[in-house]
């Protein structure tokens, strides 16, 4: 197991650098710069040459890139993430206290995603062609095919527009303490949606496996030496179907992220998302970098993460 | 018995051919039919969208802002009095020919980097793969926002933009493709015999991969349809007064609207969840006809 998991770090490691390098590259391919961004289009014409580059040498614009892109590393093995261009704090600073916000959010959804998912595909599975599989897999469809920006407007339409049940936005009630109640209150929504989109892949994912599973020789033999049905769904076949979930999991984090930034903007959810567009509106690049380095970070750790719990869970993997 | 009559007694069952038993599934494919039927009607109002719309979906009418769906406008007007149904309908054009392209240009890259690495093996597949673990670790979604906020946002950079960040997942299943087919008798056969590699690649490997990227290549359609719509509704992409789905939708964020104007936001809704299932309905059963064993259910 130790070595499995330290050839897994090795592996990780290149990658690690490769994604400082490419976000690094994705922002300097961008036209333009702070100081483009800084001054209103019109407002062009009062500036001279030099006084723009007095102002690109100031935010030290005016350095060959791969120089920056040292630097950069550097201050990144500091902890330092530079500095907001448009608020001037630091970008670390920003990203840490806006990440409860998405962490809490994602977290629920994906929890929700994850248990509704299987179970669902569990059900699916097991009621196999009959009108409650045919539902789900035609209701499956559904969920995928609907982006989340869709279910978002629906279900601010349905459920608090015509109906009162829950705040259209925010995290807690304006100038009011969080309770966990507002809290629960305020995010039941936005992580419904945020949760719908998963769940469909995970319902699929789970009734497949599980049907997979189901054919196998040692359920036969569990069947065969007179288990109860659901002994043996239970305990022989529902483990192993799930264990390929770990794997889903973690390949839908990405897509999961990618939908918080529409949903937080919808429901005016203080996390990454919403910060992280208004940076991409403003071309504060620091911030984008930031953001998007540790996004990124982020996947990979996680998909480190599912590899291992993989490998506890099959141990079959460890001695590949 | 010869060996024509041996195979023809082996085959006695289903004398058809591999295609023909291709169709069959497919069309037997419920949902996939559903899908077929909605997807043409998507294509029909797509090309045939200035007869469909009747009047010009740039067309304002400031006397007639707001107006509810009536028998003149059947889908009621937007907020400078523009026909919604106008809009709706030429927002198919604008979803299908990006998605097309989009697909189009990133199933071009993955063809060329999967079957590299898929073929070459070694050193090469290895620095061609682990790139694309790097790659894939940003959400394709942010890095999509974080070009489309910079480059000037017209219907031509919204297409390469999602082409050029969607070919991740498709290097990967033509790269794994490859490496399967180069292991297999008959293309081990073929090198013993000295058939050149590009014959072997476009003859006989090539052929046999052409299913699993129809079917991702359908399915990555639907993506990209919804990466537009999503995009044009952060106000990244489609710009006025080019008319698109996910642009519209972004009235809806407005409670008064939302409320109370259902036309202006529910149509377009709608239009994308269809484009968009109608595409799944479809690839998924691509897939099942092209390889029943893949979905043992």
């Amino acid at each position: 197991m130790r070595t499995y998991i330290l050839r897994r770090l090795a592996i990780s490691a290149p990658i690690l650098l490769g994604l400082t390098l490419v976000t690094f590259i994705f922002t300097e391919l961008m036209p333009g710069d702070f100081v483009d961004a800084l001054i209103p289009p019109l407002a062009i014409v009062n500036y001279t040459p030099e006084q723009l580059e007095s102002m690109r040498e100031n935010y030290g614009l005016n350095q060959p890139a791969p120089v920056r892109y040292l630097i950069w590393l550097r201050e990144l093995g500091k902890g330092n993430m530079g500095k907001s261009l448009i608020s001037g704090a630091p970008v670390r600073d920003e990203i840490l206290q806006r990440m409860p916000a998405t962490l809490q959010l994602t977290a629920t959804s994906l929890l929700f995603g994850i248990i509704f998912g299987a179970v669902l595909g569990i059900v699916s599975a097991v009621k196999q062609y009959t009108w409650i599989d045919q539902m789900l897999t035609l209701l499956g469809f559904i969920w995928i095919s609907t982006p989340g920006f869709v279910f978002a407007i629906g279900a601010i339409f349905l459920f608090s527009l015509k109906i009162s049940l829950f705040p259209t936005s925010g995290i807690t009630n304006y100038g009011e303490e969080a309770s966990i109640l507002t809290r629960v209150h305020h995010m039941f929504l936005p992580a419904l949606v945020l949760g719908l989109g998963s769940m469909a892949g995970f319902m699929r994912y789970s009734r497949s496996s599980l049907l997979d599973v189901i054919r196998q020789d040692y359920i036969t033999v569990a069947r065969a030496k007179g288990l109860a049905e659901k002994a043996v769904l239970l305990g022989h076949a529902l483990r192993n179907a799930l264990i390929p979930l770990i794997t889903i999991v973690s390949l839908d984090i990405p897509f999961l992220i990618g939908g918080t930034v529409i949903i937080e903007h919808i429901f005016a959810w203080p996390g990454m998302g919403t910060y992280s567009l208004t940076a991409i509106y403003s071309r504060d690049y620091p911030v984008i970098m930031g953001v998007n380095f540790m996004v990124a970070l982020v996947v990979l750790l996680s998909n480190l993460l599912a590899d291992i719990t993989y490998a506890f869970a099959d141990p079959r993997i460890r001695y590949e | 018995m010869s060996a024509s009559e041996l195979s023809e007694t082996l085959d006695a069952p289903s004398r058809d051919s591999v295609q023909q038993r291709f169709w069959r599934r497919l069309f037997r494919h419920k949902l996939g039919m559903v899908g077929l039927v909605m997807l043409s009607l998507l294509v029909f109002a797509a090309i045939f969208a200035p007869l469909l719309a009747g009047v010009d979906p740039a067309t304002m009418d400031l006397k007639l802002k707001n107006k509810p769906p009536s028998a003149e406008h059947i889908l009621g007007t937007d907020a400078i009095g523009r026909d919604v149904w106008a809009r709706l309908v030429f927002g198919a054009r604008v979803s299908l020919s990006v998605g097309l392209v989009a697909v189009g240009i990133y199933t071009s890259i993955a063809l060329i980097l999967g079957s590299i690495s898929g073929y070459a093996g070694g050193q090469v597949d290895n620095v061609i793969m682990r790139f694309t673990d790097i790659i894939m670790c940003f959400p394709t979604f942010l890095l999509i926002i974080t070009v489309a906020a910079v480059l000037p946002p017209n219907i031509f950079n919204i297409m390469v933009i999602i082409g050029i960040f969607g070919w991740p997942g498709m290097t990967r299943l033509i790269r794994g493709q490859f490496l399967s087919l180069r292991g297999q008798d008959f293309v081990i056969a073929a090198v013993a015999v000295g058939v050149p590699t590009r014959r072997i690649i476009f003859r006989h490997i090539l052929p046999n991969v052409v299913g699993p990227v129809v079917v991702a290549a359908t399915l990555g359609l639907a993506g990209a349809i919804l990466t537009e719509s999503s995009l044009s509704f952060l106000g990244l992409g489609v710009q006025q007064p080019t008319p698109s789905w996910g642009q519209t939708l972004t009235t809806a964020l407005q409670l008064p609207i939302l409320e109370n104007m259902p036309w202006r936001w529910l149509p377009s809704a709608t239009a994308i969840a269809f484009a968009v299932l109608s595409m799944n309905f479809f690839g998924d059963a691509l897939r099942d006809a092209f390889d029943p064993r893949q979905h043992l259910d």
